[in-house]
């Protein structure tokens, strides 16, 4: 099993209805998730999976379905452990090693977590190839975003980046960094993984992770947060592949576009409307939506505002396509935080920009900072005494 | 001094105790052989570091002795017939036979202790003393005997008189305080500390000065005797060199003070003088919640709001989880959120000491969004305020801006007539005061580092490893001259000539 293509195990779509399911507000999408969810279920006879999920959450167990689920699993184990006893009378390294490796991949397959976690690193340690080890911790990694595991992510991500570091192929690096990128968008670092997901953006060949229409609509959605303009237009929007896949996703075309093009009112519609059909429902990005909704208005605000000295409210209104209260309202929240730079005369009803000059911001970044450093340098005094 | 009062230890100590020992744990009883023989070389050689070095491992040392341990460090210390080890071993209570058949399977034997011919200076008595009084902190029915004792001993020290019990002087004085408090007649202790602070600071016992000034104004506080800590913070002078822990209290107790008083920019930076001489959250993490739950208050009280990441702090974060909500009803605006959290909040408040602060927050709460609205609009009119802020009417709208104003906490002006207020814009640019506020930084890394300088010292073994190397070369020197004399150079041999 030297170089096969990687096994789309865990089944990383279940993870996905599994959250459709559990959250009330996604009420219209339970069925369908609920049948994808126990097909998916049976497919791979993840008995461990299902018990485990019918114990938490508020679907009925099928008591039918679960033993002849865990029947099946348990032949499959005995074979696979004979097997394996087999290998190690007759000492090969390789066929140990294969045997191993098998075993881990039907437990991950089946869904136990610890069990699966313990057999892939046992197989890890007695496999000898770089790229087979690459694989195995990749796997490693896949079973934490099933599980949602974020200590197991992070600690094998950087366990794969050193093995690749002494000796990867290229397919492997991209595949990793693929990883990588999907990490940090669950984790709220829209940039760098917008980065990272853009340089794979051409060489994706990870659809173990997720499905390549998924992947280019998470390259787009982290950018357009994140990518000055000049960017935007050359990597984004001109890039073949976004290009391909845009007409299968309306609401990000709608809103790359507009964002790029200044149609502020049609931008706050696709806005709104990927927030309810893409944001919500997605397990990796919901926890991210008010964020990742309010950076984009902050950033169309500053965009609009840029151009001029001088604005009146009823034309940022209809340029937003909203009333000027909403305007007023938003403007007032984002000056008084800091994010957006002008100031409101609501008596003559405009807005006025001011342009900070970045000395300011500057300076107060070293008083900042520095007085963070000193607050910790106070702790070298204490030799002092 | 290094070692905070009351917690817990400094990773200086465990390489301390690797070094005086190579890679053997030392038993309690030997490490306070070891700490007793330093006292005597600080007293020998006038050098207090050492002092200083025993102290720094007194807070893991307490928590390791019990009777045993203690009446066995002072069998060994004192000559058989001494009337001060008689006088010890009185407040101990005996041996029994339990402990005896513990000893010999408890601790491995190590040469058995010689006993010394005469009694040990007097510092060692005192320090002695420290830790059976500490260890009679930790069982309650000691704590009227952990009273006289302290008493005992605070005025063996003032007979003594001695400079160099000074630091340990620091630590009876604290541990005097605690007494008093577990017994439950702290009020009773303040007229012993106010006698002491007077001859400590005609004898310029810096340590003690701190030590007691800082308990003064914890007994007074405790009792909410603001107006006499006040006083008493006016009428004496902290002493400079007193250690950091000391000061971190010092100026805690004054943020206190000030926020009382309604000094709320003074007890600001005092406030942030106590985080930044703290020792780190993780070895005292009691201190720094105080000091931060203040903080807290004090910012909301400026019309500031705190940073978000302070509550994030591993720390801090259960134990400053009420002050957010506050935090968060504050930034709202909303007056009958803030009513609502109060009380469900009130008592965690009153332990804290922090209600009546905090019940001056309600007027904070209207400031705030006045602050935010000054922030955001160059010209708002009174009646939209009067909506943003859900006042009653316009009257009051101007009357409370009128306020605020005045106050300083936001910069504008009322135009009456034509209904409306101005304001400046944000200006906390690069104005004429950055090269003060640079200065002030500055000044305190160049302190920092000349005091560092003055505190160097030479590593204390490495002399001896040079001298060895000082006497091979000279031994060879020696050898080498010898052969010159002696004309042996041959030419085959290539002695001198080979360099």
């Amino acid at each position: 099993m030297a170089d096969d293509t990687v096994l789309p195990i865990p089944n990383l779509s279940l993870p996905q209805h599994l959250f459709t399911l559990i959250n009330p507000s996604l009420g219209h999408l339970h069925d369908v998730a609920r049948k994808s969810l126990l097909e998916g279920i049976k497919a791979d006879n993840m008995a461990p999976y299902y018990r485990a999920l019918t114990s938490s959450s508020g679907i009925d167990v099928d008591p039918a379905l679960l033993e002849s689920m865990e029947k099946a699993n348990e032949e499959q184990l005995k074979k696979l452990d004979e097997r394996l006893a087999e290998a190690q009378k007759t000492e090969g390294e390789s066929e140990i090693s294969d045997a191993l490796k098998a075993r881990a991949n039907h437990l991950t397959r089946i869904g136990d977590k610890d069990a699966a976690v313990a057999a892939q690193r046992l197989a890890l340690e007695k496999t000898p190839g770089l790229g087979s080890r690459i694989d195995i911790t990749l796997t490693l990694i896949r079973i934490g975003f099933f599980f949602g595991d974020n200590t197991l992510i992070t600690e094998n991500l950087a366990g794969a980046e050193k093995l690749i570091e002494e000796g990867g192929d290229w397919d492997r690096r991209n595949r990793l960094k693929v990883y990588r990128g999907l990490h940090a968008v669950s984790i709220r670092q829209f940039k760098l993984g917008g980065e990272l997901l853009l340089d794979a953006l051409s060489t994706f060949t990870a659809t173990e992770l997720i499905s390549y229409n998924d992947f280019v609509a998470l390259a787009v959605i982290s950018n357009t947060l994140t990518l000055p303009r000049v960017d935007l237009k050359k990597k984004l929007i001109a890039s073949p592949e976004v290009i391909s896949v845009l007409p299968e996703l309306p609401v990000l075309e709608d809103l790359l576009r507009n964002l790029y093009d200044c149609h502020y009112a049609k931008f706050f519609v696709a806005l709104a409307t990927l927030e309810q059909t893409y944001l919500l429902p997605s397990r990796l990005l919901s926890p991210h939506t008010r964020y990742y909704v309010r950076e984009m208005r902050i950033l169309a605000y500053a965009q609009l505002l840029e151009s001029y000295r001088s604005v009146t409210l009823e034309s940022l209104g209809g340029a937003f396509g909203v009333s000027v209260d909403y305007i007023d309202r938003e403007l007032s929240r984002f000056i008084a935080n800091g994010r957006l730079h002008c100031t409101i005369d609501k008596v003559h009803g405009i807005v006025e920009t001011t342009r900070p000059s970045i000395k300011t911001a500057q300076y107060e970044k070293v008083v900042k900072q520095g007085d963070v450093l000193l607050n910790s340098l106070q702790r070298l005094s204490k030799v002092l005494y | 001094m290094a070692s905070t009062d009351a917690k817990p230890p400094k990773d200086g100590e465990k390489k301390n105790e690797e070094k005086k020992n190579e890679e053997k744990i030392l038993t309690p009883t030997a490490e306070i052989k070891v700490n007793i023989a330093f006292i005597e070389r600080a007293v020998s050689e006038l050098e207090p570091r050492f002092t200083h070095r025993v102290l720094r491992s007194l807070t893991a040392l307490r928590k390791r002795t019990n009777d045993k341990v203690l009446r066995d460090a002072i069998e060994e210390n004192y000559p058989a017939d001494s009337a001060v080890k008689a006088k010890l071993l009185s407040w101990l209570p005996p041996a029994t036979e339990a402990e005896m058949d513990v000893d010999s399977t408890a601790y491995p034997p190590s040469t058995p202790p010689s006993k010394p011919t005469s009694d040990p200076v007097p510092e060692v008595e005192i320090y002695l003393r420290l830790l059976i009084i500490h260890h009679f902190h930790t069982s309650k029915e000691n704590y009227a005997k952990s009273i006289q004792l302290s008493n005992e001993t605070v005025d063996k020290m003032q007979a003594l008189n001695r400079r160099s019990v000074d630091p340990i002087a620091a630590k009876i004085w604290f541990a005097v305080e605690r007494s008093y408090e577990l017994g439950g007649e702290l009020a009773d202790a303040r007229p012993l500390f106010l006698a002491a602070q007077r001859t400590a600071a005609l004898r310029h016992d810096d340590d003690t000065q701190a030590s007691l000034i800082n308990r003064l104004l914890r007994s007074y506080l405790h009792y909410n005797l603001y107006d006499q800590a006040d006083k008493l913070v006016s009428k004496t002078t902290f002493p400079t060199s007193a250690s950091n822990p000391q000061f971190a209290r010092y100026h805690y107790f004054l943020g206190r003070i000030k926020a009382v008083q309604l000094n709320y920019t003074t007890a600001h930076t005092n406030l942030q003088a106590a985080i930044r001489r703290a020792p780190p959250a993780k070895t005292a993490p009691g201190f720094y919640q105080a000091v931060h739950k203040l903080f807290v208050v004090v910012e909301l009280l400026m019309g500031d709001i705190p940073d978000r990441s302070i509550f994030r702090h591993p720390v801090l974060e259960k134990a400053l989880a009420a002050y957010f909500d506050i935090v968060k009803v504050v930034r709202t605006g909303s007056l009958s959120e803030f009513q609502a959290t109060l009380t469900k909040h009130a008592a965690q408040f009153e332990a804290d000491k922090t209600y009546t602060l905090i019940v001056r927050l309600r007027q904070n709460v209207i400031k705030t969004g006045i602050r935010r609205l000054s922030l955001s609009y160059s010209r708002i009119s009174l009646r939209d305020i009067c909506l943003k802020l859900h006042l009653d009417s316009e009257e009051d709208a101007e009357y409370i801006v009128g306020k605020a104003i005045r106050d300083g906490v936001i910069d504008g002006r009322i135009i009456h007539e034509k209904g409306w207020m101005e304001c400046e814009g944000r200006k906390n640019g690069y104005g004429p005061d950055v090269s003060e506020v640079y200065m002030r930084r500055i000044a305190y890394c160049m302190d920092l580092h000349n005091q560092s300088v003055k505190a160097m010292r030479y590593p204390q073994d490495a002399h001896r490893k040079e001298l060895a190397a000082a006497q091979g070369a000279r031994e060879r020197e020696r050898e080498l001259a010898k052969e010159i004399e002696e004309g042996d150079l041959d030419e085959d041999d290539g002695g001198l000539g080979g360099f």
